[in-house]
């Protein structure tokens, strides 16, 4: 009887209406622009060490299989990184390429998988999370509902998530981490991200989030704070465009290569 | 026997605390010795196999060819085999050598690695710091460089200092863009490392489209031995796929015996420490003779008696060992550097140790070292004292009248064949077949040495006697003494006599191979001048230079003309040959004038029939070193096949010349066919001759002035080079002044310890003497003439074995012990120098118990038993 109490009184208070695996398909969803164009720059600061700021041109695009993307990375300033250009071809599992341009060589390298884990030029992004981290790599729970973080507002999800392939734990170098998405947007605008120990390691800020196509958001001011050195890093967007189609031989190679 | 030990042995001890501290002092300098070199050894190879696991990472296959390095393309067919292979990373090696600009007194070991793989392979994030400053900006930017923390604060570097470094085509200068934590990788060379990334590497040494290595990680579950055949099938000749482990097999064989020779110096010093201690109880056992006839009446059993004695050697061993091991540890990280540049400069690769290693197992084996070493020393004389028979011991000692037999006695027979295995084991190479045979070997310097070493000093006093017949009192009545009691002539200097035979073993053995180089670089170098980067030429630690620097060189004026080139380039290399590494240096065709005369020959024919034939055969030929001769049993016209990152070659052997830069071998060849095969256009030096009516110092000036600053060149002339090599040979054997300075020590203490027995056994002489009329400066002036006689005579005796023995050592020994050839020069110098300190220490010693026996009362003297 009292088993049957609980069942009818208790549980319906902890079952929420969206599983986070809903939420974070809905989450991805809001997030899948086809075409974007953005100027961008990235500052990096902190523990000690003067901000530093890169600038450069970014396009993104949605590939044939309506899932993972195509980036291309341009950088204009400073001077000694000028030309320099990343190229992420995001594939299934730990397939994701990167490769890099390197003017001063006119060479391309290939970023092995491992490295990915690795800070993104200095900053306190890893290539992984630049590239667009997708829902099948992880399993989710849903652990509370609550008042969004200060720096946005209305209610959020609070959800954990974990890399449910070893590829994916190295891809990310985390065992996990919290995530707080939107309610009303299905954004996420804070997450908390643990080191392979699952121990707190980086923490990121999602702000000034715009609808930049119907039903499509972008972030435009990103803020990842290593909470272990205190450094941090940047990303503004400026100049998003989402209209013009972007082609595939934009993601290419030759292009990479291409200087300015 | 524990109590005959405590209220006899111990209470004995007591009785003479100096005899017995200067005995305990004397196995601790031995011990410690014997402890620094083995904690040396230890640390250094330590070191060497983690600065390789380091540099190996998770590696699981490391593919390497020759030190020219190979296509990078190989990486393609490694990467090819997909099932097993998860990761290839590449990289490039080089030491790199500061200009004279950059104030940094030490070369680096810079590793050009792929920094996108990296973590793949090598891990060198221990913090959560990032190493590189700027990935974007250090990626773009060939003069990247991360050097270690520990680096840059010996040398006041912080993040973006620059560092000014040779390069292939001239100076260059690197910014620092990253510090790494000293882990990983980060602690291999002693800190001396840095990482650049690939490109900038491969640009800044020359090695563009070239790897030195690639590192594999293969899949779990792979069969690695068949990964390895297989991939060394498809890479082809050349190229050598193996574990790890076994990548750094020959260099570690190298270091090993270069150990063999300190083990061997610092096994004599140890036996040198130990003798004093069967000197010691020697001597207690003649002075306690009514002691033990007492006991022994009283119904101390034999065993009991031995045992008392044993354990007296066994005590002084233990303390003497506890010393030696903190004195030992101490010594070890004061000599450690010499050592480790000692062994870079004899193998051209660099060898480091960051810290030495104190195991407890060394700490064991040192004690039980010096414990079973004093114990063996002790047994003689302790099976003398038990096997005395009570009535004869309670009799009063007797002095007996000095006669021939008294010289050849039973010590000097075992002595003398002691020394005749001796010699017969060298020659005939026993010890190289058991470890026992080489031990007993080593043991027979020290037993032959210390038994027939007395027998000749007092043959030597007793000649000097009859020739030149003294008729000064004092100095006569010095001589009368010493070769009335042969036997306490002979125990006072023994053991300064095996300290100075070991001071003229180590000094032979520099002497040859100064000597023998010394008159191989007459032979042989005949430029006037040669040119290289800033560094070390006389070493080869120099930036290679491209070749095309000749064409800008040859425009100053004054460097003489030749029928096809004014300047000659010499190219240095290494590459493996039955899993050993042989050394190769590719020549131009000197000028004419300079008749081949680098080629000094052995066998085969002289230089001018020789050279042509290197130069100009149609075949491929190349010219061996006696050394590689004698090692591989290879002679003139045979073949030769040489795995060159072209693909196996085969050569025929010109002849055998005399070359000294590697123990292993070394090949000569002509530079065409160098590059050819092995697809290199550096060089290492240019050497030239100056034109008639022009200064070699004019020349140079124009060099230096035009080119030093900015192509990072020097000019060295042939006299200079020449000392350069010879103070380096110097530099190589700093480290054995410790190993004199012990032994000679030893030396000291041993002799102090027998002419304060000497005296105190004398009592009623001096005290008769004295009584007689002899003035006490006359007292002193006999004890130091006894002195400086048995000093000076035994340093003679010492120089006459030491010559001997190291004689037999460099022409027997080395060769198998170090692969050197040399041939032995007579140390004279040292052995002058060797008597002068004979005389020396046997007056310090003799000073204290002098004015002891001259201020003895002569009532107290007299009634002195």
């Amino acid at each position: 009887m009292k088993l049957l109490f609980a069942l009818i009184f208790i549980l319906p208070l902890h079952a929420y209406s969206l599983t986070g695996k809903e939420i974070m398909t809905k989450n991805e969803e809001a997030r899948r622009l086809k075409d974007i164009t953005s100027k961008a720059k990235l500052l990096t600061g902190g523990g000690g060490k003067p901000v530093r700021t890169k600038e450069f041109t970014w396009w993104k695009k949605l590939s044939a299989d309506g899932v993972h993307f195509k980036i291309l990375t341009k950088f204009h300033a400073p001077v000694e990184v000028k030309n320099e250009g990343i190229l992420f071809l995001e594939g299934e599992g730990d397939t994701t390429e990167i490769l890099i341009y390197l003017p001063s060589y006119k060479k391309i390298r290939r970023v092995e998988s491992g490295q990915q884990s690795g800070s993104f030029m200095g900053s306190e992004f890893s290539y992984a999370d630049v590239s667009t981290p997708h829902v099948e790599d992880f399993d989710y729970k849903v652990i509370k509902e609550e008042n969004c973080p200060a720096h946005a507002t209305g209610k959020c999800y609070v959800i954990e998530y974990k890399p449910n392939k070893e590829s994916v734990t190295e891809r990310t170098g985390s065992s996990g981490g919290t995530i707080w998405i939107k309610q009303d947007n299905f954004m996420d605008v804070q997450s908390e991200i643990n080191d392979l120990d699952g121990k707190p390691w980086k923490k990121l800020e999602a702000t000034d989030i715009k609808e930049v196509d119907a039903k499509k958001f972008l972030s435009h001011h990103l803020k990842m704070e290593n909470l272990k050195t205190k450094r941090f890093t940047t990303f503004i967007f400026s100049d998003v465009k989402t209209g013009d189609k972007l082609g595939d031989v934009l993601f290419t190679q030759q292009n990479l290569s291409k200087e300015k | 026997m524990l109590n005959l030990f405590k209220y006899v042995g111990f209470r004995h001890m007591q009785w003479k605390p100096l005899r017995t501290l200067l005995t305990v002092l004397g196995v601790g300098l031995g011990v410690t010795l014997f402890v620094a070199i083995q904690l040396i050894n230890e640390s250094t190879l330590i070191s060497f196999q983690e600065s390789m696991e380091a540099i190996s990472g998770k590696a699981t296959l490391v593919v390497t060819q020759s030190d020219t390095g190979f296509p990078e393309e190989a990486i393609a067919i490694i990467k090819s085999f997909k099932k097993e292979v998860r990761f290839a990373a590449p990289m490039v090696q080089s030491s790199a050598y500061f200009t004279s600009t950059a104030k940094i007194n030490e070369s680096l070991m810079i590793l050009g690695v792929d920094m996108l793989k990296e973590t793949s392979i090598r891990s060198y994030k221990t913090t959560d710091e990032e190493i590189m400053d700027d990935p974007l900006i250090f990626l773009n930017q060939p003069d990247s460089v991360i050097v270690t923390k520990e680096f840059a604060e010996r040398n006041h570097l912080n993040i973006d200092s620059k560092i000014e470094i040779a390069t292939t085509t001239g100076k260059k200068s690197l910014t620092v863009r990253g510090l790494l934590t000293p882990e990983g990788p980060a602690k291999a060379y002693g800190g001396a490392l840095a990482l650049m990334d690939i490109d900038g590497a491969q640009a800044t040494f020359g090695k563009i489209g070239k790897y030195d290595r690639v590192d594999v990680v293969t899949r779990p579950n792979v069969d690695i031995d068949l990964l390895c055949s297989q991939l060394s099938e498809k890479l082809g000749a050349g190229y050598r796929v193996e574990r790890p482990s076994e990548n750094s097999l020959s260099m570690e064989r190298l270091i090993k015996s270069y150990q063999t020779l300190l083990n061997f110096f610092s096994t004599l010093a140890l036996l040198v420490g130990v003798f004093l201690v069967a000197n010691t109880v020697g001597i207690s056992v003649a002075e306690r003779r009514r002691e033990i006839g007492t006991l022994r009446a009283l119904g101390a059993t034999r065993v009991s008696l031995l045992s008392l004695f044993v354990a007296e050697a066994a005590f002084m061993g233990f303390a003497g060992s506890l010393i030696g091991l903190f004195l030992g540890r101490i010594l070890a990280s004061q000599l450690i550097g010499l050592v480790t540049n000692s062994m870079s400069s004899q193998y051209l690769t660099l060898i480091s140790a960051s810290k030495v290693y104190f195991p407890f197992e060394q700490a064991v084996w040192g004690i039980l070292a010096g414990t079973i070493a004093s114990v063996a020393a002790g047994l003689w004389p302790a099976y003398k004292a038990a096997t005395v028979k009570p009535i004869e011991a309670m009799k009063k000692f007797e002095v007996k009248a000095n006669s021939k037999n008294q010289i050849y006695t039973k010590p000097f027979w075992f002595g003398l064949v002691s020394l005749v295995y001796l010699v017969l084991a060298s020659v005939y190479g026993w010890g190289r077949r058991s470890q026992v045979l080489e031990v007993i070997a080593e043991g027979s310097i020290i037993l032959g040495s210390a038994f027939v070493a007395p027998a000749l000093v007092n043959i030597f006093i007793l000649y000097f006697k009859k020739i030149f017949d003294p008729q000064n009192p004092v100095l006569r009545i010095s001589v009368d003494n010493l070769l009335r009691h042969p036997r306490r002539t002979a125990s006072n200097v023994m053991a300064l006599m095996i300290g100075l035979i070991l001071v003229i073993q180590v000094a032979a053995l520099n002497q040859s191979f100064k000597d023998t180089l010394s008159t191989w670089f007459d032979r042989v170098l005949k430029s006037d001048v040669l040119v290289s980067s800033n560094g070390k030429l006389f070493s080869f630690q120099v930036q290679p230079l491209h070749e095309s620097l000749a064409q800008v060189l040859e425009k100053v004026p004054g460097i003489l003309k030749g029928p096809k080139r004014s300047l000659y380039g010499v190219r240095f290399n290494h590459f493996s040959y039955n899993g050993k590494k042989l050394a190769l240096k590719a020549f131009d065709e000197p000028h004419p004038d300079l008749k081949y005369a680098f080629l000094a020959m052995k066998d085969g024919g002289r230089a001018e029939e020789i050279g042509p034939k290197l130069f100009h055969s149609k075949e491929p030929v190349i010219v061996i070193s006696d050394i590689f001769s004698f090692h591989q049993k290879k002679k003139t016209g045979d073949f030769i096949e040489i795995a060159t990152p072209t693909g196996n070659v085969n050569f025929k052997i010109l002849g055998v010349m005399f070359d000294y830069a590697s123990p292993e071998g070394i090949f000569y060849i002509n530079r065409e066919s160098y590059k050819k095969y092995w697809k290199d256009q550096l060089v290492d030096s240019f050497g030239f001759n100056v034109a008639p009516g022009f200064e070699i110092e004019n020349v140079r000036r124009e060099i230096d002035a035009r080119y030093g600053k900015e192509k990072n060149l020097m000019t060295v002339s042939q006299k200079e080079l020449k000392t350069q090599i010879l103070q380096e040979i110097d530099r190589s054997f700093a480290y054995t002044k410790a190993i004199e300075a012990a032994a000679l020590l030893v030396g000291l203490l041993g002799l102090f310890n027998t002419f304060m027995i000497s005296v105190m056994e004398r009592t009623r002489e001096i005290g008769m003497l004295r009584a007689i009329g002899m003035e006490r400066i006359q007292m002193i002036r006999l004890i130091l003439n006894e002195a400086l006689i048995q000093g000076g005579f035994g340093a003679s005796v010492a120089a006459i074995l030491g010559a001997g023995l190291s004689y037999i050592f460099v022409k027997n020994n080395l060769t198998h012990m170090l692969g050197w050839i040399v041939d032995f020069s007579f140390p004279g110098s040292i052995i002058v120098m060797t008597l002068l300190i004979g005389l020396f220490v046997a007056a310090l010693a003799a000073f204290y118990p002098a004015r002891k026996a001259a201020n003895l009362e002569i009532r107290e003297a007299l009634e002195y038993e």
